[in-house]
């Protein structure tokens, strides 16, 4: 990249990385609330709900990291 | 749907101790949102929204165990321990705490990571054993065979030494390259990490879940106190470091990648 390339970057919110970060906290708290629920509804036992739970917690911790690293793009002019 | 916390032990007891996490978990967030408001470098806000989801998930996770929502019932039999005696052969267990962990804690690595300058492999490596830490302490809280749970528990912690080693060695060779005042602040930082986390499995085996030395109240106290530390003290660390609070103009590494661009 150019010096005058440089001079002309600009870092831009990443719109699908918003709504990633955005979900992926709802989901990993809203987790954190819903095992009775799931218990409840599906008539789970509390490992039959708690496992997938988990995975659910992990997959949304991996949701934000992402949105998190992809939140910016680098835009410059040509 | 209140399951259990409310009906049956309430702020009476160790439920003190969840309502306080709550409530400094989120003076937490909010200072952080305070501080990173306006903050306009991309760089820097990565670290301020890691930063802030921290406290944030940590704080739903007291909230949903002080409601009851992350506390189930384990049977181990009444020779497990003198609480499980007392209780039926019952374990009380805060299930919410370890998915609270299972989040929270790569996120930790991830802003202590990104400080140091870590590449993501390294950040990724240091994540799965995160990962598989967690889950291993999990089996040992929910396995019903007393011998399985101190094995998965030798397990989870034989993870969590390979993981504090990794940090120690990894990342702080990663850190050196950068200036006097962001190594000082990972050096800080990764020693928080190391102390806190070496903690937690030893209260484990004392606690109600292991050997049952220490009663659920205490127990709970001593995880609130550690967590606090290890989340909203490491962000406090971290946002108060003139890297990354805006007193200097970028973060080291970016300084240092424009120079040599």
């Amino acid at each position: 990249m150019s010096d005058n390339d440089d001079d002309l970057a600009v870092y831009e919110l990443n719109t699908r990385s918003v709504v990633g970060l955005v979900v992926s906290v709802v989901v990993g708290v809203a987790g954190l609330f819903a095992l009775p629920a799931l218990q409840e509804v599906f008539g789970l036992s509390f490992q039959q709900a708690f496992w997938p739970l988990l995975a659910v917690e992990f997959l949304a911790f991996v949701g934000v990291a992402v949105s998190v690293l992809r939140l910016h793009e680098e835009r410059s002019f040509e | 749907m209140f399951p259990m916390q409310v009906a049956e032990l309430g702020v009476e007891g160790e439920g003190v101790w969840l309502a306080l996490g709550t409530v400094l978990m989120l003076i937490g967030m909010v200072v952080f949102i305070a501080k990173g408001w306006g903050v306009q470098d991309p760089e820097k806000k990565e670290f301020y929204i890691i930063t802030i989801l921290i406290p944030g998930i940590a704080a739903a996770s007291y909230l949903s165990m002080f409601f009851g929502f992350g506390l189930t019932e384990v049977p181990v039999g009444e020779s497990y321990n003198s609480f499980a005696a007392a209780n039926d052969g019952v374990l009380e267990v805060y299930w919410a705490r370890y998915a609270d962990w299972l989040f929270t804690t790569p996120l930790l690595l991830l802003d202590i990571g990104l400080l140091a300058g870590a590449s993501n492999r390294d950040i990724g490596a240091l994540v799965g054993l995160d990962g598989f830490m967690i889950v291993t302490g999990l089996g040992a809280t929910l396995m019903k065979d007393g011998i399985a749970r101190y094995a998965f528990w030798t397990i989870s912690t034989i993870a969590m030494v390979l993981l504090l080693y990794y940090l120690f060695s990894v990342f702080t060779e990663a850190a050196a390259d950068l200036d006097e005042e962001a190594r000082g602040t990972f050096n800080v930082l990764r020693n928080v990490i190391l102390v806190t986390w070496a903690i937690y499995p030893i209260l484990w085996i004392v606690g109600t879940e292991g050997a049952g030395l220490v009663n659920l109240y205490v127990e709970t106290l001593l995880f609130m106190a550690l967590d606090v530390t290890a989340k909203v003290g490491f962000g406090f660390i971290l946002l108060q470091s003139r890297a990354i609070s805006g007193d200097s103009t970028t973060p080291t590494p970016s300084a240092e990648e424009s120079a040599a661009d």
